[in-house]
């Protein structure tokens, strides 16, 4: 999975931004620490950064920061859930999730009408993974259990939802962030979803509206 | 952070104690806390000794203080010697006296006057007055001065010894908008406007704004942007 890489001086020069922004925009945790990427260069050790990733962060930042301050933007782009609890109406109203979605997600979370973030992100991540066209209904209730049972273990670090198929047998997988996997012949990697990015667009909506 | 625990530890002459959650943190003598400790006021006078990470709203140490792991104060004053192993994060670090940090740097500002070891340093403002020898890896923030105590210098007497003695900074990058250096050895200088002052080696500067050099100093290599 190796990424396009950009040089700090490099990133500097094409988005016009200061050392200055950069290192306070770190410190606020709107970059993450792993994009900073440590390689020997000629001059010694030098910093990169996954292009198209931090391309898309700065312009998003830049973009934002007229509305926001600093630390709601981090709380943006943190991956840590936000406390906010909304109910199912609201999440129908503001287009997050469609109330077919909350139905098949009911036997799962019980008769629950107030949902919390993470609850929030699932209904969300089972909306898109259905609107693919690539899951079927019962499938999409396997999601969501395996996100109930399993998702809490990652303790807020970032991971990737994978769903497999071979021969009609579908599987899912909860993979930490940036982790290589191979698959034996026949299977076929149907959807890979970065839920970190998941939580970004979630909580872009949620802040926008 | 808890505020509602107003629970304060207290350690005068010699003890050893488990950490947690307190109000006010105050050691004073020989004190060693074994875990980790979260607290508003974290006061040390003498010796301390922690066993953990600290978290605190403000710190002030005065005297000698080890930390095996990382610290987290919104403002802190040190006075004396301080080593964390791990990294240091906060808003306002001021500091007399001598600081290793084993790890990274992060605060909004720094005021330093004496001898640092840092891994890493990152801060929107950084004014290090020179004392000794210090080392730090990296300098990334938006204002960097380093600066040299004036008045009394000590290597031009000692010059006759083998050994390097004598206030200077040792870096391998330092990267900012405005930076003034004084006295300081580095491989990298990058920023907008650059000034060079007395005392410098440096290896390669790129500078978008405007550069002034002091014509004692070494740049083997500079290039504007």
């Amino acid at each position: 999975m190796e990424e396009d890489l950009i040089s700090k001086k490099e990133l500097l020069e094409l988005t016009g931004i200061s050392y200055g922004q950069l290192y306070r925009w770190k410190r606020k945790n709107l970059v993450p620490e792993e994009w900073f990427i440590r390689k020997s260069a000629f001059t010694g050790q030098e910093t990169f950064f996954p292009k198209a990733s931090m391309l898309a962060r700065i312009d998003r930042i830049k973009n934002m920061k007229d509305d926001l301050s600093l630390d709601e933007l981090a709380d943006v782009f943190s991956i840590i859930p936000s406390d906010l609890k909304m109910d199912s109406t609201e999440l129908v109203k503001r287009n997050i999730v469609s109330l077919q979605t909350i139905e098949y997600a009911s036997p799962t979370f019980g008769l629950a009408t107030v949902f919390n973030f993470e609850q929030t992100l699932f209904l969300y991540l089972l909306e898109d993974c259905l609107q693919s066209g690539e899951m079927s209904i019962d499938e999409g209730k396997k999601l969501i259990q395996t996100l109930v049972e399993q998702y809490a273990k990652f303790e807020g670090k970032p991971c990737d939802l994978i769903f497999i198929r071979k021969m009609g047998v579908t599987l899912f997988l909860l993979l930490t962030s940036g982790a290589e996997f191979f698959v034996e012949p026949g299977v076929k990697v149907v959807l890979n979803i970065p839920i970190a990015k998941k939580i970004e667009e979630l909580k872009l909506i949620l802040t926008s509206s | 952070m808890n505020t509602d625990i107003k629970r304060t530890l207290m350690i005068s002459g010699m003890g050893s104690t488990h950490g947690g959650n307190f109000h006010a943190v105050k050691l004073e003598g020989l004190g060693r806390i074994e875990s980790d400790i979260t607290c508003t006021y974290f006061i040390v006078n003498g010796r301390a000794e922690v066993n953990g990470n600290v978290t605190a709203a403000s710190a002030d140490i005065k005297g000698t203080a080890t930390i095996q792991g990382q610290m987290k104060a919104r403002r802190a004053q040190i006075h004396g010697r301080v080593k964390i192993e791990g990294s240091y994060s906060g808003e306002q670090l001021e500091i007399n006296g001598a600081i290793t940090i084993t790890g990274a740097c992060e605060v909004e500002k720094l005021n330093a006057n004496g001898r640092l070891h840092i891994g890493t340093l990152n801060a929107d403002a950084v004014i290090i007055t020179l004392h000794g020898h210090c080392e730090i890896g990296e300098i990334g923030g938006e204002r960097i001065q380093i600066r040299r105590q004036p008045g009394l210098n000590l290597s031009r007497w000692l010059k006759i010894l083998p050994v390097a003695i004598g206030n200077y900074l040792n870096a391998h990058t330092i990267e900012g908008d405005h930076i003034y250096l004084e006295y300081t050895t580095a491989d990298i200088v990058r920023g907008a406007d650059v000034t060079i002052g007395p005392g410098c080696e440096i290896g390669l500067i790129e500078y978008t704004g405007k550069l002034q050099q002091d014509k004692g100093s070494k740049i083997k290599h500079s290039e504007k942007l």
